[in-house]
């Protein structure tokens, strides 16, 4: 069964109860919230995503919960907790859902460890993966956004994982973070795209989140070979322009935005190395989503 | 007085990768990985082999140096190159024995 089978308010009333068990392969997180806020952005965003039952092992136990007060009348605010224990500092109960994801981001970051997880994009086309780490403000996510509707299957926006055993790399076809002007950028590049509503005044601005399209999130449990690895670089004015970008500097960047390399040690070293050694490895600047589009199938096109 | 020889610091814990140019480095030991040239890829693949002065890496090395480099500047680059990689904890000196 998946989410959006359920019937109208049970999302909510199983949110409530602390018995919502949701699927994201390789994972299994239970969930409970009773923020309104939660339920309706996981309805969106995850109706394509399979329902687990309580007798399933779950992976991260992962809560965000009104907080009390007088202020909760003002303003009300919502706390995340993982496995039990607080994580983030209170946040603004309208972020609710952002706090599952970044709860969601921190589970498996420091959980995941059959794989080394770096913090890039992933897509596939004809079982080729296209990997992205970016430092924040490359304009990674919009890319991504703009490739997912456009014949790319989205594997995941934050977390890419890599099998230490195979060498695939898979994602778990979660929702792509948007902010600020990609909101927008995106809404007119993708009007079939399904978006949250904004949240505004955020400590990162305005935030809303894409959901993964179906198609994508339909083969969330296939892996695909890395062929690229891609650093993208949002340059205003820049026409769409692929550059060679040495290995052992990418070795380097993958490693500054992995989650667990420092945890696997030689391994991770050499399995980084590895993959490096096995991609084209490329920096890639651009301004337009069209223009970037066009390059990025045009390298797919090249390497058939 | 002699001049020290040259060796891999704890080699048990580092190893590297390189492609055309650029290597990097890891160290097991601290954790750290290194970007480094082309020149420290040589200098601890010949280390890892045995313990060396800059003497005898300029000489295992003297195809890789430009012909214009005269020896003292050949000799003050490859100081400077070792030194680096010493304050990364890469390389170290070790005393000769006779």
């Amino acid at each position: 069964m998946k989410i959006r089978d359920l019937p109208p308010g049970d999302v909510r009333r199983r949110l409530a109860r602390g018995d919502l068990v949701l699927k994201v392969p390789p994972f299994v997180a239970r969930l409970r919230s009773d923020v309104d806020r939660v339920a309706e952005d996981l309805k969106l965003l995850y109706a394509d995503f399979e329902l687990g039952t309580t007798d399933d092992f779950a992976d991260f136990h992962l809560e965000v919960l009104r907080e009390g007060g007088l202020r909760r009348w003002v303003k009300p605010m919502a706390r995340f907790f993982a496995d039990g224990e607080p994580a983030f500092s209170p946040l603004p109960a309208e972020q609710g859902f952002h706090m599952v994801e970044w709860g969601l981001n921190w589970a498996v970051s420091t959980m995941a460890h059959p794989y080394l997880s770096y913090h890039a994009a992933a897509l596939e086309r004809d079982g080729r993966a296209l990997v992205m780490p970016a430092p924040p403000g490359s304009g990674k996510s919009t890319l991504t956004a703009a490739l997912a509707h456009r014949g790319w299957r989205l594997m995941s926006d934050e977390i890419t994982l890599y099998d230490l055993a195979t060498g695939q790399v898979s994602g778990m076809g979660r929702p792509v973070n948007l902010k600020n002007v990609s909101v927008e950028l995106i809404r007119q590049f993708a009007p079939q795209a399904e978006l949250t509503r904004p949240v505004p005044d955020t400590a990162k601005g305005t935030l809303a989140l894409m959901k993964a399209p179906e198609q994508s999130v339909a083969r969330i449990m296939e892996p695909a070979s890395p062929a690229w690895i891609v650093m993208p670089r949002y340059t205003a004015g820049a026409g769409p322009a692929l550059h060679d970008m040495p290995k052992a500097r990418m070795l380097l960047l993958l490693a500054e935005q992995a989650f667990n390399y420092d945890l696997h040690g030689r391994r991770g070293f050499e399995a980084t190395a590895d993959l490096v050694d096995r991609c084209e490895c490329l920096d890639f600047e651009y301004s337009t989503l069209d223009d970037a589009v066009r390059r990025i199938d045009q390298l797919a096109a090249e390497a058939r | 007085m002699q001049e020290p020889l040259w060796t891999v610091h704890r080699p048990g814990d580092i190893c590297w990768r390189d492609w055309d140019g650029l290597g990097a480095v890891y160290d097991d030991g601290s954790g750290d990985t290194h970007l480094v040239d082309a020149l420290a890829i040589e200098f601890l693949e010949l280390l890892s082999r045995q313990p060396l002065s800059v003497a005898q890496l300029l000489e295992q090395l003297a195809d890789a140096i430009p012909v214009e480099m005269d020896a003292d500047t050949a000799t003050a680059l490859f100081d400077r190159q070792l030194r680096g990689l010493r304050d990364l904890g890469l390389v170290t000196t070790v005393t000769a024995t006779a």
